[in-house]
């Protein structure tokens, strides 16, 4: 008999004796006892036992997994839920996939997805599967639509069915498009964790698979617009930490990466039509978005079932990368850049803004315009911006007052806003005529959005507000009031660069999940922001993630109970992401995380 | 992408432009492609990011060669003593670059060996990945001296100063000399060194200074970080990253926190039970071949790595079954510890001692400390007073059961664990260190604890009087005033609401700012120095780096320099060090905009 052979016929044993609940699982110390994990009341509770223990009972992932309603779910579903209690082994190369009743045209996602889903259950055993088992896992998903669009009226919604009987496991996913059965997938990523066996019959662990034996889920989001805002212009970001947060974002089905692209400190998006942007404001030749990461980035998000929502700040928050209109002999593109003492002209250093009065501005921003609505489908929506303009920076500006004056304006705060508004149709038009189809707009509240003026100038069925406002602010409600629809970054929740400047404060991941918002048809969602003056690709992880991650449960599942009753998911939602390659904030000693409830 | 990459760009970029037909607006495009956009100039002191032109292409400064002549102290962190640097750079010949030892033998030359090479592989990440380097350059020959190739056990007294001279000879070769007491001096001398080759990316060269001086010695002679690897547990090669960019730094003590209520992970040969019971899980312990790994990987960086065995507090995991804890995960935790799980030796049995014993030989085996500590911060009576067995035996000695008795039975487990630490290092005595704690404090200390024996080292503010009390008793001091020098502050509690105790996050302007010498007064000759504290409650692997660095530097600068001066006038040099980590493979967080690195002096408030 060859080794080969030895190797399946312990394998074979372990199986077997894993199936009838005995243990090989856990260190034993000299007396025998070892650390088990019991679900009693919904925590898993960790005592030491003399006896064996069950496979559930073999690690804080195994018991956390089938105990509770929502087991180890991150976000909870908001349909019906059932977990069994029971485990099984598997391992990743006994998955069969059921594609018969997904349309031809979406095979290519789906089989996308599995294979995003395949890799995902590798990374949890460690990148690599040593414990075989013969269970088989027949996945059979059905997609009713063959619609590829994704939008704030997608269907995400999805049911999974998980039975057992003997050594086959069959699963069942219904959804009306691929990203809700993309979002299935992910659920059924999270019925599965990762165990150590260690036995007297081999030396070194083996780590394997587990899954729950039985599953019935109904779920749905509550929001549709479920995002997460990063700045790669206060310091730039590359491309396979981008990746990475898109990633970490589908595991909590997160699904808009609004990506704020450019900022006055640094202009890193490349414009075929206008090369000089990049050449004159990414930090470096190495700090460039080309095409074709945008492109790559679009495209693995799409895949995970996020929208990217582009956002090029105007006509505030601009300067690196338009400095060079006078050597071009198109004047100034933008004013005030890099004055000094810069709080005379902006609210944090390098000041510019772009220069309405200069018609030279437009032809570039259609050029840019069009370069950006090539990257997209039509109508896919875009964000301009509109935050923090600064007056007193116009109003320094001779071209510009001597504007106004010409055409009979003063230069009192009504004017400029005036003003801005102006530049703001100009430039919603050239952005219409760029993308072909008029697609929505999002603006972040602002001077211009101030409730007794923003129906002069702003239509509510072009606009939507991103409103950044704290919690006790009545703004969002006045402008649900006017019509208006909004997405919520409540920033004394959401604003994850808080507390590590000026007298902020740092949001905590129970913040950000009890931050509540209103259940109004209009109000699309919300946003976590990472602003990065003070982070870069090394330590954003830990700053977003896992509080992001509370977020997304807050925008998927809206839970009427608080994060009291959501840590111990979370806890085991952070270690998957850390399994993922993710690395997220600690939250709490280890210790708590074995020992549930404990740190109250 | 290198420079060369770069080229690329611009033809591409050149050909689409000239597609659009449509358009009338007037491009310019570079004359020619591949040419570097950006230099600097030094301009009152800093240094300012200017378009490069046809004109001043050949003098044109990169970042790195800017900021060395622009910025004070040669851009070195932390700062020398003196220095005397030249107005030129030179290419470089990165092949033909030689350190010179000019005694091989003994252990510090073995050392030596271990540095030069850790020195060359820092000059390999001077360049940029991805970037063309354009060889050839000067050749460079460094003479080593070392007066005292024996010595290479780090003390209180070790004489960690050095000079560095480098000059252009006439045969167009770069020399120089580094000089050094012994192996600590020598390696703190390379530190420095490395910091004036940098990368010109306008030429793709490596360059060096062309003559330079420094003559540096540290002022206090304890520069530490404590980690805190029982909360959380932190892998072996995050612990050598924090141990590389320490180095870097010229920190030297390594204060590892290695026990604590809520795990052990320390393998003890004489008690393997502990961490079998005691760690996170059966892999995430350290055992004797990793810390005899991690102490020498020190070592070699002029570490030394001192265990923290914390008792009689903050003790729990591992310890079932030994009946030597009380009130282990007593609830509810408030009443009888500061954090949940509780736990506390019972120090009136016998047998807690010849398990101590056992300990502290193993610790000694492996570390081989030249100081240790015995931690000793919060005691709660009210665990000792919930224990019926302790409560009689206190009774039996004719004690009550206030606090000056509980003072007693502190002290009578202090004596005894002492006397088994110098046992454990072959009878004699060394240097003890505990924690502030209530036993510390100034009015009756010495009834307890003597300032021969114990260094105390402060966990209070940095205006508590405690420090003035306790250095006009004449205990020497290590200063860890929470309110700086604790990098766990500032996040999210992890039990209860809000955020955690010691709130707000402590920016590194704070933390350079924190003068030991200040709060020193006239005894400044007492304070041995400074350590940044990570508790890691909320840490682990995943964001050890980023709570560290590069705030530890900013204490690095404070304990080597002790200057006059504010983190004002540290700011540039302080983000360029950042880069440096980041450059090493440390995920230091980031202070600034990139745009306020490449622009200085505009980001001011």
């Amino acid at each position: 008999m060859g080794d080969s052979h030895k190797l399946l016929l312990v394998l074979g044993i372990l199986f077997f004796i894993i199936g009838n609940g005995c243990s090989l699982i856990s260190e034993k110390n000299g007396d025998g006892r070892h650390w088990l994990w019991k679900c009693i009341e919904g925590r898993c509770i960790r005592k030491l036992g003399s006896a064996g223990a069950s496979v559930t009972q073999s690690s804080p992932e195994s018991c956390r997994l089938v105990c509770g309603r929502h087991g180890a779910l991150w976000p909870r579903p908001t349909g019906a839920t059932t977990l069994a209690d029971r485990v099984l082994t598997f391992h990743p190369s006994s998955l069969r996939y059921d594609l018969e009743y997904v349309p031809s045209a979406s095979r290519d996602f789906m089989e996308g997805a599995i294979e995003i889903f395949n890799n995902n259950l590798v990374k949890e055993c460690e990148g690599n599967c040593t414990l075989l088992s013969d269970t088989i896992l027949s996945i059979h998903m059905t997609v009713n639509s063959d619609d590829l669009s994704l939008n704030w009226s997608t269907d995400e919604s999805y049911s999974l069915d998980l039975s057992t009987k003997g050594k086959n496991i069959t699963i069942q996913i219904n959804a009306e498009t691929v990203f809700g059965a993309r979002h299935g997938l992910e659920t059924l990523s999270q019925l599965v964790t990762s165990y150590k066996a260690t036995s007297s019959v081999y030396s070194v662990p083996r780590i394997g698979l587990i899954i729950v034996s039985g599953a019935k889920i109904r779920d749905k989001p509550i929001y549709s617009h479920r995002g997460l805002m990063l700045d790669t212009a206060r310091n730039f970001i590359p491309l396979p930490a981008i990746l990475r947060t898109i990633d970490a974002m589908a595991s909590t089905k997160l699904n808009v990466f609004h990506w704020h692209i450019t900022d006055t400190q640094s202009f890193p998006l490349e414009s075929p039509r206008v090369p000089q942007l990049v050449r004159f404001g990414a930090y470096s030749p190495e700090q460039i978005y080309h095409v074709k990461d945008v492109q790559h980035v679009i495209r693995e998000a799409k895949q995970r079932g996020i929208r990217v929502l582009l956002e090029l700040d105007a006509p505030a928050h601009a300067g690196a990368g338009w400095q060079w209109g006078p050597a071009a002999g198109l004047g100034d593109l933008a004013v005030c850049w890099q004055h000094q003492p810069w709080r005379q002209r902006c609210i944090q250093p390098p000041c510019g803004q772009l220069n309405p009065a200069n018609p030279q501005l437009y032809r570039i921003l259609a050029d840019l315009y069009r370069d950006i609505a090539e990257l997209f489908p039509p109508g896919e929506f875009f964000h301009m911006g509109g935050d923090e303009v600064f007056f007193p920076c116009w109003n320094a500006t001779k071209q510009i007052t001597d504007l106004l004056e010409s055409r009979g304006m003063g230069r009192e705060q009504a004017d400029f806003i005036r003003l801005w508004a102006e530049y703001q149709a100009t430039a919603l038009r050239i952005y219409d005529e760029a993308a072909g189809t008029p697609p929505p707009i999002i603006l972040w509240s602002s001077h211009l959005t101030n409730p007794s003026i923003i129906e002069n100038y702003l239509q509510k069925d072009r606009y939507i507000i991103q409103t950044w406002v704290p919690k006790d602010d009545p703004l969002p409600t006045q402008l649900l009031e006017r019509g208006y629809k909004i997405i919520f970054s409540t920033k004394d929740a959401w604003y994850l660069d808080h507390g590590f400047w000026g007298s902020t404060q740092y949001h905590s991941w129970r913040v950000a999940y009890d931050n509540i918002l209103p259940r109004f048809k209009s109000v699309l969602g919300g946003e976590v922001c990472m602003w990065t003056e003070y982070v870069d690709e090394n330590n954003m992880d830990s700053r977003i993630w896992p509080r992001a991650a509370a977020v997304a449960e807050r925008l998927w599942s809206d839970p009427s109970s608080s994060s009291k009753f959501a840590q111990a998911r979370l806890a085991r939602h952070r270690e998957r992401l850390l399994r993922r390659g993710v690395n997220p904030e600690e939250l709490q000693p280890f210790w708590c995380y074995q020992n549930e409830g404990e740190c109250a | 992408m290198g420079w060369r990459g770069f080229t690329f760009l611009f033809l591409f970029l050149s050909i689409a432009v000239t597609n659009i037909k449509s358009d009338d607006v007037v491009v310019e495009v570079p004359k020619n492609p591949g040419d570097a956009v950006w230099r600097w100039e030094c301009i009152k002191g800093q240094c300012e990011k200017l378009p490069i032109t046809d004109g001043d292409r050949d003098t044109a400064l990169s970042l790195g060669a800017c900021k060395m002549f622009c910025n004070e102290f040669g851009n070195m962190w932390p700062r020398p003593s003196r220095i005397e640097l030249g107005n030129n750079l030179v290419h470089m010949n990165r092949n033909s670059f030689d350190i010179l030892l000019q005694n091989t033998d003994g252990p510090a030359a073995d050392l030596m060996r271990s540095a030069i090479r850790r020195f060359r592989t820092q000059l390999q990440s001077v360049i940029p990945p991805g970037a063309t380097v354009t060889e050839g350059g000067r050749t460079v020959s460094i003479n080593v001296n070392i007066r005292d190739n024996s010595y290479i056990a780090l003390q209180l007294d070790t004489d960690e100063s050095y000079t560095v001279e480098l000059r252009t000879s006439s045969d167009g070769r770069l020399t120089g000399d580094i000089r050094a007491e012994n192996f600590f001096g020598a390696r703190n001398a390379l530190e420095t060194l490395i910091q004036f080759a940098i990368f010109d990316d306008i030429r793709s060269e490596i360059q060096m200074v062309g003559s330079l001086l420094v003559e540096d010695k540290p002022y206090y002679p304890y520069r530490g970080i404590l980690l805190d690897t029982s909360r959380n547990f932190f892998s072996v090669d995050s612990i050598k990253r924090t141990l590389d960019a320490m180095a870097i730094s010229k920190l030297n003590t390594f204060h590892w926190h290695i026990t604590d209520s809520h795990s052990f992970s320390f393998v003890s040969k004489s008690n393997p039970n502990l961490s079998k019971l005691g760690a996170i899980t059966p892999y995430k312990v350290y055992s004797a071949a990793q810390i005899i790994d991690i102490v020498r990987y020190g070592l070699e960086r002029g570490i030394r790595v001192m265990p923290e065995f914390d008792a009689p507090a903050h003790v729990g995991e591992g310890w079932q079954g030994t009946n030597l804890t009380v009130c282990f995960r007593k609830e509810p935790w408030q009443e009888f510890c500061v954090e949940p799980p509780c736990g506390q030796f019972d120090v009136t049995k016998d047998a807690l001692y010849d398990v101590l014993q056992g300990i502290y030989n193993d610790m000694f085996e492996l570390f081989k400390p030249d100081i240790f500590h015995m931690g000793g911060d919060e005691v709660h009576n009210e665990c000792w007073n919930s224990s019926a067995e302790i409560q009689n035996w206190m009774k039996d000695k004719g004690w009550g059961l206030e606090k000056q008795d509980f003072f007693k039975l502190w002290e009578y487990f202090q004596q005894k664990a002492q006397a088994n630490v110098f046992k454990s290092n072959n009878g004699k005595k060394l240097p003890l260190i505990l924690w502030t704690s209530t036993l510390t404090e100034f009015e009756h200390i010495d009834e307890y604890l003597s300032n021969e024996d114990y260094i105390i080292q402060i966990w209070t503010t940095g205006t508590d009087p405690e420090i003035a009390g306790l250095l006009n008793k004449g205990y020497r001091l290590i200063i860890s005033n929470y309110d700086a020098l604790y990098f766990d502050c500032g996040f999210g509690a992890w039990v209860g609401e809000g955020n955690n105790w010691c709130s707000p996050y402590i920016g590194w302007q704070k933390v350079y700012d924190n003068s030991p010498k200040q709060m020193a007064g006239a005894h400044g000759n007492l304070i041995l120095g400074g350590e940044a504290a990570l508790w890691a409650e909320q840490a682990d692997t995943s964001n050890l780096d980023n709570r560290l660095w590069p705030r530890a530097g900013a204490m690095a600068e404070r304990l080597w320099a002790e200057p006059n001066t504010t983190w004002r006038s540290a700011e540039r040099r302080m983000l360029h060090y950042r880069e440096r980590l980041v450059n090493m493979g440390v995920l230091a967080d980031s202070l600034q905009p990139e745009w306020c690195y490449q622009n200085e002096g505009y980001c001011y408030a």
